[in-house]
Order: structure tokens, then sequence, then C-alpha cells
């Protein structure tokens, strides 16, 4: 029995020396919903996290040291993300960790990350994320307000005075539709009508009447790839001559694919667009096009310049220590992400403070105007 | 009154659209059926046949018979493509039949409904693998064109082709079918094996050959579903989520009656289509599954109480 | 009597799970005979025949109809040799109609309309209340007419030998003289019949032989109408006859 302990004790010493030997890599963990609803946006987000990894260990990793990415699947779901997240600080003793891309996954393991001392790059963009400016939360990834401002800033800009919402009912949409009722009120306007509808709807034709009914001139619809895709098909034929302003699920290649056209003279808010001009961002979906066969999207990039982040605050510490990297991230100033933007933490850990209001046309978004939060 | 004659046209338009939704119910309820009446299981898969007929024809038939047949082919790519599509839910639904049934038919039905279950959670892993995440659209015999016509000078009905063209498709399935199953010698067994095993095989029936048919036909009916759906519909692995709405079709329509199936469908179409626009749209599908609990608890046999598959 | 039995069954034995209901049976019928099997309730006369024709296998013994061996042979095929099974509480097919009852009957007899529709005629001539309701779904008819479409439903195979699994359990006593008559009358067409029934007294009376099954053992066999005389079978299944 003893001798058995003692086997036991001798192994356990070898694995964890070997886990933190002089060849110990850099470790970082990535979450995003690889199955589950939103596993498109997650796997995009995997791609553009292991391309980044392959990049730094191409140019010989960092500090000497290899870069591990391991990427966990949330599903999308709040019990498990927190799951995954545990395995990512126990089992895979992370860094810091990236993502979720759903804000309720981020909720869920925000309080365990706080309490461990994990940095924690959200790509969620519920305000919620970031509003109590926790030092260990930050955000790569535009906020809804500054969406919901832009899109109702680019609608008034536009002419339009009488705007409907139409919004998912969950938190990302009703979140939303608060956040654009609020930048409504700033200027002293409320919308003719709201309506919503859940995840997995198809038919959207009672909803839109009701537009029609209230007499809106212009639509803005916060909900994710699939629903914006089905709704921009069944809104031309509804509401002929109004106008639509989608969030940023219209902006993405893969919502205007599946809306076969539909998405044409539609207006989305981004912050990464392929047709900015920007060379890292043409580089990069050069690169991202030849080794994956499609074109990079939000989650793309924002995953990919997060680990480049991470990994610059590891240079900048010489250290890969939480609370070091932590510190360090902070630090940062005007980052040059793929995305084209410039990346500097504000106080509350945001990194995106502009976004582009984008026109859909011959199937790509383009870049209609810039708008600053 | 006004308010009615304004209202006409909507109506009108939504219940064209929810008989649509609710045809494409029947059918994958009238898979669900046969099963049922075949082998007393509830096939738990049913729904994720639905996807992976829509994936077959979207993502794999269809382009594959388009670059065939080269540019401005898109009837005759739509009609082979279908074929193809049905085609390959005959293998779907055999090979599925033989691994997740054939091994289990002397278990407990619970124990077959667990390894339906089984195969549901592989195939929508499975079309992750083969198909990706991304959602896939395509446009099926009429893209995205709508039809419109004036009722009674009391406004416009606009509804897309692909609802008229679902109504009119599945009313000729179903007289094929109907055909098929009172005219044909195979269509004789399945109902002769669906209502008495064991006397069927006595007839000289190969039972275990008519029941993996019983299955790969289902598995037709849930594919055609899904081509039918997926120019409404994208394709992706949420298509397999029909399987609920056809369920509770099933049960509203009485277990295996394959008349309710169809009625139960068309009123489980209508009531979600009505309901999102005069009730709310955010809790059609809740109101659709009270409907489903009222039944369960109110009228377990459905609207067509006893089983009388040889009907049709 | 011919020379070789029709079928021969020697030492099956048989079992359901750990059960064993056939502890080696053997019995013999001899062309155009008719031969019945009595015994009590669980004796095995149903799983005998369920063992002729393939249902359940047996796990020890030979089935030789024919002069050919039936054991691991697929009902379909056994079916299709000549042998049909009118099963115990008849199981018509309650959602076909009466003449799809019959014509699934008749599912071995590939290819010759012209034949089936002449068995179908014979079979309305023994039956004609069946062709009065050929139109009417099965489940719909009474007990009797119920027993009749399953026993016509059994000759539209054409067999060569029918197997008859209690005919007249649950029928009026008319009826059961109507259903047993009909067998008289196969017979006369060349069928064989091996008859199996708990009404003892009545299937004796129109049988060549009898077997007596006990606990899945033969216990007797001779001539009808010496087992009618016999002492211990008008004790145990004669009643006070
Ligand atoms: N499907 C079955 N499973 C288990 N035991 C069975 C089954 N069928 C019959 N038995 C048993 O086998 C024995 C013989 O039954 P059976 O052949 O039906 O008798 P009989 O037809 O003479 O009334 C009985 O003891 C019965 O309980
Ligand atoms: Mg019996």
């Amino acid at each position: 029995m003893r001798r058995l302990m003692m086997a036991l004790v001798t192994i356990m010493v070898i694995f964890s020396l070997s886990a933190y030997g002089a060849d110990n890599p850099i470790r970082i963990g990535g979450l995003a919903a690889l199955t589950g609803g939103a596993s498109m946006q997650g796997q995009q987000a995997r791609e553009g996290a292991l391309m980044a990894m392959e990049d730094l260990n191409a140019a010989g990793g960092v500090l000497g040291r290899e870069v591990q990415v391991f990427m966990e699947d949330s599903q999308g779901v709040a019990t498990a993300a927190v799951n995954a997240f545990r395995k990512l600080m126990d089992d895979r003793k992370v860094c810091a960790v990236i993502g979720d891309h759903q804000s309720t996954a981020v909720l869920a393991f925000k309080p365990i990350a706080i309490q461990n001392g994990i940095p924690v790059l959200a790509t969620g963009s519920a305000m919620a994320v970031t509003e109590d400016a926790n030092p260990w939360i930050f955000r790569v990834r535009e906020y809804d307000s500054l969406a919901a401002t832009a899109l109702v800033n680019a609608a008034i800009k536009e002419g339009y005075k009488k705007i409907g919402i139409f919004h998912n009912t969950d938190q990302f949409g009703v979140g939303g539709r608060d956040n654009v009722i609020a930048a409504m009120k700033a200027v002293g306007m409320a919308p003719v009508a709201t309506a919503g509808h859940n995840t997995g709807d198809k038919d959207f034709t009672a909803q839109l009447l009701s537009f029609r009914r209230a007499g809106a001139d212009a639509i803005i619809v916060f909900t994710h790839n699939e629903e914006q895709a089905l709704i921009c098909r069944q809104f031309d034929q509804l509401l002929p001559g109004v106008a639509y302003f989608g969030s940023m699920s219209l902006s993405q290649t893969s919502t205007i694919q599946m809306a076969q056209g539909a998405a044409e003279g539609k207006y989305s808010a981004t912050p990464y667009t392929l047709t900015n001009m920007d060379a890292r961002v043409q580089e990069f979906a050069a690169r991202y096009r030849a080794k994956y066969g499609h074109d990079p999207e939000l989650f793309s990039v924002l995953y990919y310049d997060a680990v480049m982040m991470v990994a610059e605050a590891v240079k900048m510490g010489n250290s890969d220590a939480p609370l070091s990297v932590r510190d360090n991230l902070h630090k940062i100033k005007d980052f040059p992400g793929v995305s084209g933007l410039n990346y500097t933490f504000n106080a509350i850990g945001e990194a995106v403070n502009e976004i582009f209001i984008v026109k859909i046309e011959g199937g790509q978004p383009k870049a209609a105007f810039k708008i600053q939060g | 009154m006004d308010f009615l004659a304004e209202q006409l046209p909507i109506v009108v338009q939504q219940l064209i659209a929810g008989l649509a939704y609710g045809c494409i119910y029947g059918l994958v309820a009238l898979g669900y059926n046969f099963i049922w009446n075949a082998v007393g299981i509830v096939n738990l898969a049913q729904g994720d046949f639905v996807m992976v007929g829509g994936y077959l024809y979207a993502a794999s038939f269809v382009p594959v018979v388009a670059s065939w047949l080269g540019p401005g082919s898109a009837g005759s790519s739509f009609w082979t493509a279908l074929l193809l599509t049905a085609v390959g839910m005959v293998l779907v639904g055999m090979v599925s039949q033989r691994i997740v049934y054939y091994p289990l038919r002397a278990s407990h039905p619970r124990t077959i409904m667990i390894s339906t279950m089984a195969l549901s959670i592989f195939l929508k892993n499975f079309a992750i693998v083969a198909w990706g995440t991304y959602p896939v659209a395509t446009s099926g015999l009429f893209g995205q064109k709508w039809f419109r016509f004036d009722l009674f000078g009391l406004g416009t009905v606009t509804v897309l082709y692909q609802y008229v063209f679902i109504l009119v498709f599945t009313a000729i399935l179903l007289v094929v079918q109907s055909a098929f199953f009172s005219r044909t010698r195979l269509g004789r067994s399945m109902r002769a094996v669906a209502q008495d095993q064991l006397a069927a095989s006595l007839m000289g029936i190969n039972t275990p050959l008519i029941i993996a048919i019983t299955f790969a036909y289902a598995s037709i009916l849930a594919g055609v579903a899904g081509v039918l759906l997926a120019p409404i519909f994208l394709v992706s692995q949420a298509m397999g989520s029909i399987g609920l709405k056809a369920y509770t079709a099933s049960i509203v329509g009485g277990f295996g009656n394959v008349i309710g199936a169809l009625v139960g469908g068309l009123l489980v179409g209508s009531i979600e289509v009505l309901s999102a626009s005069y009730v709310s749209s955010v809790y059609k599908d809740a109101i659709v599954f009270v409907v489903l609990i009222a039944f369960l608890l109110l009228r377990p046999q459905g609207l067509f109480g006893k089983k009388v598959i040889g009907s049709l | 009597m011919g020379a070789e039995p029709l079928l021969k069954l020697t030492d099956v034995k048989s079992c359901y799970g750990n059960i064993q209901a056939l502890h080696g049976i053997s019995l013999e019928v001899y062309p155009n005979e008719v031969v019945c099997l009595i015994g009590s309730n669980g004796a095995g006369k149903t799983t005998t025949l369920m063992n002729i024709m393939g249902v359940v296998r047996p796990t020890c013994g030979e089935i030789v109809f024919a002069g050919k061996r039936l054991n691991g042979l697929a009902t379909p095929r056994i079916v299709s040799m000549g042998i049909s099974c009118v099963p115990e509480g008849r199981r018509i097919f309650p959602a076909l109609t009466v003449e799809e009852n019959l014509q699934m009957g008749a599912y071995t007899q590939r290819g010759a309309t012209s034949e089936i529709e002449e068995t179908m005629s014979w079979v309305y001539e023994l039956f004609p209340i069946l062709k009065e309701r050929r139109t009417q779904m099965g489940g719909t008819l009474s007990g009797g007419q119920q027993q009749m479409l399953a026993v016509g439903r059994g000759l539209m195979a054409r067999p060569r030998i029918m197997l008859l699994d209690e005919p007249s359990l649950g029928l009026a006593p008319l009826l059961v003289e109507q259903v047993l008559g009909a067998v008289t009358r196969i017979k006369q067409e060349g069928v064989t019949v091996l008859l199996v029934e708990q009404n003892a007294l009545a299937a004796l009376e129109i049988s060549e032989r009898g077997y007596v099954l006990e606990n899945g053992n033969v216990v007797l066999t001779d001539k009808a109408s010496a087992l009618i005389d016999n002492e211990t079978v008008r004790k145990s299944y004669l009643g006070q006859e």
C-alpha cells in the first residue's frame, strides 16, 4: 500500500515537473461555442486563435517558449462554459482566457475568473461584461451600446424619422433593444414599434407586418446570423421602401451569403470589414483564406488579435504569471490588430471604441462611415 | 367590420404559411407513425432525418447536379437532386435501422428509443463534421419569389411560391402514397406488418425487410420535408428541432393515425403562425407545446382515437 | 395413408429463454390426413406449430417436410414450400379489407393472378359470407367470420398442409361446427391438415389420428376413434362425456 502511494506521488511529481520544466510552454485558453447553435461563430474563433498560435510559434515562440492555445467548447451554454473555464484554469493552467463570444457564458464564469485571478479577454458584447470595471476583465469587441448608438445615428444621418426595433428575445437582443431605445432617447426620439422573435424562428411575417402598420420608415434589427438572414429575405417583400439597419451579424460574409441577395442595400455596424483596405486587414485575410479556404470573420480576427495581445503582455512583463499578464495588458498602447483596429484598453477594459457603418453592396459590406464611441 | 375586412388578407396570408408548415409537420409526423405502427417505438431521430435530407439536397446533391447539368438548369437540377436525396434517405433509413433498431428488436421499447436518441445526437454531430457549422442557403425551384393575389378587393395577399409548392407537392405525395399502400404488394405488406408482425410473417412476408423498408420510407418522408423546407429555412443542425413540432402533430392527431398526422400537422402549423400574429410571436412555440401537454393530459389518444393505419 | 409422411417431427425440443417448452416431440402427418393435436392449455401445442413454421427455432431434433429439412429455414421459405398456418386467435389484419386479407394469404403465390383469383373464388365458395363482406375491414367482422377469414387466408397460399391452431376457440357451438365442417371440405380438396384443438371431442370426430400432448411431451397417440374411447383421454380432455 505504501509502495503504491510512493509510486503515485512519484508519478505526480514527474508530471508537475514536466508541466513547469525548462521547455514549459506559454499556455493560453480560448472559449467558444464549438458545437450547438452558435458553433458557426465558435469555429471562426477557433480558427483565428489557432492561427495566432501557429504564427507566434513560427516566429520562435514567446520568451523563447512555445505557445499553446487550448480551445474549449462552451456550447453556448452557461453551465458548459463554466465547466470549460474550470478545465482551462485547473487542468490546462492557462495564463489568460479569451472568449467567450456569448455574453451569457462570460457572465457565468466571470466571478470564478476574478476570484482565481485569471485575466479574461471577453468577446461577448453585453454591457454587463465590463460595467463593474474589474481589472481582470477585458473586452476585445465592440460593446452593444456602441453598435446601438452607431445604428441609431446612421439612421438619423440617412434621414429616417420613424424607427422600429426588431430584436431577438435573448439577452443579446433585449440588451440591444434597450440600448437602441436609450440612444434614441438621447436625441429625443422613441421607436414607433418594437417586436421580438426567438432564436430558431423562421417566419417573421407577423412582426414585419406590425412595422408596416406602425408606419416605420426604418427598422433596426438586433439578432444573430441565421435569423438576420431570414429576416432580410422576408423583409423586402413585406416592407418595400423601408430602410434596414442590422446588428453586427448582418455584416458577416456568412450572413450575407445566407440572405442570398436579400442583404443588398441594408446597413450594419461592425468593427471589422473585409472592405477596409488597411494593409493589415488585407494581408491577414489573404493568409487566412489560403489556410482555411474561406474568408475570416469578426471572431476570427478578434480571437487572433486577443491571442497576440496576451503574447505581447507576456513579453512586456517577461512572465506568464496571470497577474503580470493582467497588469501588462492594461499597459498596452495602440496595439495594431489584423482587424484594422488599434487596441488600447480603457479604464473599464474596453479595447474597441470605434465602429464602421457598412452598407451591403454587391454582396460585400462596404464601409460607409466610421463612428467613434 | 372594417377591421375584419382589413385583417382578412393578412389572416389568409398567414394561414397559407401555417398550412405549408403544417404539411411539413404532417410529413414528418407520418414517419413517426409508420415506425410506431410497425415496431411500437418513437424514433427520436426522425427530426434529424429532416436535417440530413436538407443537407443532402442543399449541400451535397444540388451543387453536384447543377454542375453536371450546367447553368440554367434550375428546374431539372431540382428534380434530380430531390430524387438523389430520396435515394440517399433510403440508405440513411436502412442503415440506421440496422444499427439502431435491429440488434435491439427483442429489447424493451424504451431501450430502443434511447438508442434512437443516440442516433439523433450522432446525426447532429455528423452534420457538423460532414457539412460544417455554416447554415446552407438554397433557392429551390422558386428562389425567393413571392406570389401575390388580390383577395376580393380587400387587399393583397403575398406568399412565397414555395409555400404554395409545399401544399401542392404534399397533396400529390399523399395521393401517391395512398395508391401505393392500397394498390401495391409492397404497400399492402407494409400495412400488414404494421398491423400484425407474426401474422404477416406467417403469410410468408419477410418482416425484417419490410420493417427496414418502413424505416426507409419514414426517412424519405423526413428527407422530402427537409428538401421542401430548405429554401425557406436555412439548412442547419437546428432543422432537427422540427421533430418536436411534428411529434406534437402526431399526438394531436392521435399517435399511429395516418390522417391524424396530417390533420395534426395542419393544426399545429396554423396555431403556430396565427398565435405568432395574434397572441405573441415570442411565445408561439410555448403555445404549441401547451397544446401538446393539454392533449397528453386530456386526450392522449388524440383527435382520431384508435389506430386505423389501413384507412389510407 | 401413403408410405412416406408429408410432415415428420423427430425428437423436437424447444425453449423460450430458460424455459423448455418442448421436451422431444415426435409426430408424423401423412398426405391427405387430418391429424389432431390435443392437450391442455400450456402443453406446447402452439409451440410445436411455431417450430414447424420457423417462428421459433428447435434447439434439437429434426423437422422434415416432403423430404426436406425445415430446420433453420426462414418462415417465408417454409410458407412457399407449401405449409400454411392459421394462427391461434385468428390474427387477421384488422385494417385490411376482407379481400386484402385474402390477398395477403397469397403473398407467396408470385405472379399467377388468374390462379390467385381462382383460389379466391374457391374460398368464397367455401365461406360465402366472406364474399358478401369482401370490401369490409377485417376488424369489423364477427368472431366467427374472422375465423373463416383466417382459414380462407390460410388456404390462399394453396398449401399442401395446413396447420390450424384452435380454430374453434371462443366460438358459439353452431359456428364451431361450421368451421370444423370446413376442415373436412378442405381435406376433400386434397389439403392435409394438422389441427390443434382444446375442444378435443369435436376435433377427434373429424380426424383420422390424434396426438395427446402434456407438458411438452407426446403422452399418447392413436387412431382418433380409439382416443375417443380411451379412458384417460375421456377423463382429462373430454370432461363428462
Ligand atoms: N412467448 C413465450 N415466452 C415464454 N414462454 C412461452 C411463450 N409462449 C409459450 N410459452 C410457454 O411454453 C409452454 C407451451 O406453451 P404453448 O405452446 O402456447 O401451449 P399451448 O398452445 O398448448 O397452450 C407454456 O408453458 C407457456 O407458458
Ligand atoms: Mg396454444
